[in-house]
């Protein structure tokens, strides 16, 4: 329902917050719309991002209708039109969402797996709807699925060989949508670091769970980082987190975006550090609740 | 032809002074050093070439305007193209890394026996990792190539500028704040451009 990549809310205007939600709030509807009413719990921050960055690549105009909402039954809310972005995110983000919980499924004991056999029971047919509609997607979101598990089972594990599955598959998505082959290069390798950020955001932010429950995590395998204490693996973590973003950033300049800069420019430049902090406040001591 | 003015991000009421600066900026982000090793490198060399076509423009049509000396021109591209040196038996696979084969340099790369794996086998392998955008694991190779070859300019280089980033050069945690008061390295890097441009073999 979450997700990491959350803008920084102080610096955003207020118009621009709307929009932001109004995307969110489309990729809801939008979800229900293609995968019935369920499918809304595939929702999160990180695919309203995706969402709303693939309409700034483009000149159309955008277009808003008022909705209702679960979370405000009284009061009716603004949300994006349906369109093919977030068609593709939505399609995206069910099948991603599926592979997780056959992940869960297979990773589990029995009592362990039922919750994701049930969730299953919401996943399975969009997933398959998006094997038959879209099967490049599924088959490199399956691909890269299989190739985590490989990696989590190697004797010899990196932090960038861990984060090259979900990189590869952010990198896929983002050149999916290109226009042409230059587009098509910058898209292919911002996607990759913005795979990759999602990646050590989600790694970092388990890092004392797994390491409890004796789960993979590549900050425990990785022998750069394995055996440093908290506040070193935190400075370290920072610096990994900078050389990422730097190459995002790299690629982020080339692109021509053509509506939505501001808001961009916030996520990428001031929302991904601001939200990195809060996750590293955990080598501090501090926990945070998981909201925008 | 698009509108050199909006290339470079100002208004056509901007001044002199405003128009330079803003150069300065755009040519900070483009700058091929900024992108030496990444696979878009000639995609920020176009668009280097446009932010400097643009200046030129704009000068060219103020002196002409105002029929003053010229103030100076962009910084032309030296031509970064791509890993160039080294001995003969790598430059295959330089050659590889810069047509973006990277697969088949990495496999070329990794066939080389374990005794020959100098300084120049690290550098080649942090490259191809950069290329991928294994970039914690290229600064391992870098390092390892500076430190079995510490004179050498081009994994210093490397080396440096991985290191810049991830000390949060380009973004991130410590950036440098825009109103720091000081010499700060975009200072440094920018006074270097501007001598380069006015003093590289045209007016000195």
């Amino acid at each position: 329902m979450f997700g990491y990549i959350v803008p920084f809310k102080p610096e955003l205007k207020i118009k621009d917050f709307e929009t932001y939600k109004s995307v969110y709030c489309g990729l809801c509807h939008q979800l229900s719309k293609s995968f019935g009413p369920f499918s809304r719990l595939f929702l999160s921050y990180d695919f309203a991002f995706m969402s709303l960055f693939f309409m700034s690549l483009n000149d159309a105009t955008p277009c808003f209708e008022k909705k209702r909402c679960i979370s405000s039954p009284f009061r009716k809310k603004c949300c994006m039109c349906s369109g093919p972005e977030l068609e593709y995110c939505a399609a995206s983000a069910a099948t991603l969402v599926d592979f997780k919980n056959q992940d869960g499924v297979a990773d589990s004991g029995f009592f362990g797996a039922l919750p994701y056999r049930f969730l299953r029971l919401i996943t399975k047919r969009p997933a398959k709807s998006v094997q038959r509609t879209r099967p490049e997607l599924y088959e490199t979101v399956e691909h890269n699925i299989h190739l985590q598990a490989q990696v989590e089972a190697s004797p010899e594990v990196t932090f960038d060989m861990a984060a090259e599955p979900t990189a590869a598959i952010v990198s896929f998505l983002a050149a999916d949508r290109a226009r042409d082959e230059d587009e098509r290069r910058i898209l292919a390798r911002f996607g990759y670091f913005l795979g990759r950020l999602i990646y050590m955001f989600d790694a970092a932010d388990d890092y004392f769970k797994d390491k409890k429950k004796s789960r993979f995590n590549p900050y425990l395998r990785d022998p750069q980082y394995c055996t440093l204490m908290p506040k070193q693996l935190s400075q370290r973590l920072k610096e990994s987190f900078n050389g990422t973003i730097a190459e995002l950033i790299a690629a982020y300049q080339l692109l021509t975006i053509r509506k939505n800069k501001e808001i961009l420019d916030n996520f990428i430049f001031l929302g991904f550090k601001s939200r990195f902090t809060q996750v590293l406040n955990q080598f501090e001591g501090e926990q945070h609740d998981g909201s925008i | 032809m698009t509108d050199p003015y909006k290339v470079l991000g100002v208004g056509r009421d901007a001044t002199d002074e405003e128009i330079k600066t803003a150069y300065r900026n755009l040519a900070k982000k483009y700058h091929p050093d900024a992108y030496q090793g990444n696979p878009l490198a000639d995609l920020a060399a176009s668009k280097m070439q446009e932010i400097n076509e643009a200046y030129d423009q704009i000068m060219e049509q103020r002196r002409n305007a105002s029929r003053q000396n010229s103030t100076g021109s962009s910084y032309t591209n030296q031509g970064y193209g791509g890993y160039q040196g080294g001995s003969s038996s790598f430059n295959d696979i330089r050659r590889l890394i810069n047509s973006g084969r990277i697969v088949e340099a990495d496999e070329l790369l990794n066939g080389v026996p374990e005794a020959s794996r100098g300084a120049e086998w690290n550098f080649l392998k942090g490259s191809i990792l950069y290329s991928k955008g294994w970039v914690d694991d290229a600064l391992r190779y870098y390092r390892t190539a500076v430190e079995m070859d510490p004179g050498n300019r081009e994994y210093k280089a490397a080396f440096d500028r991985l290191t810049y980033q991830r000390s949060g050069g380009m973004g991130g945690f410590g950036a440098q704040n825009n109103n720091q008061v000081g010499c700060t390295m975009c200072d440094m890097c920018s006074a270097l451009m501007c001598m380069d441009c006015l003093c590289g073999g045209r007016m000195c």
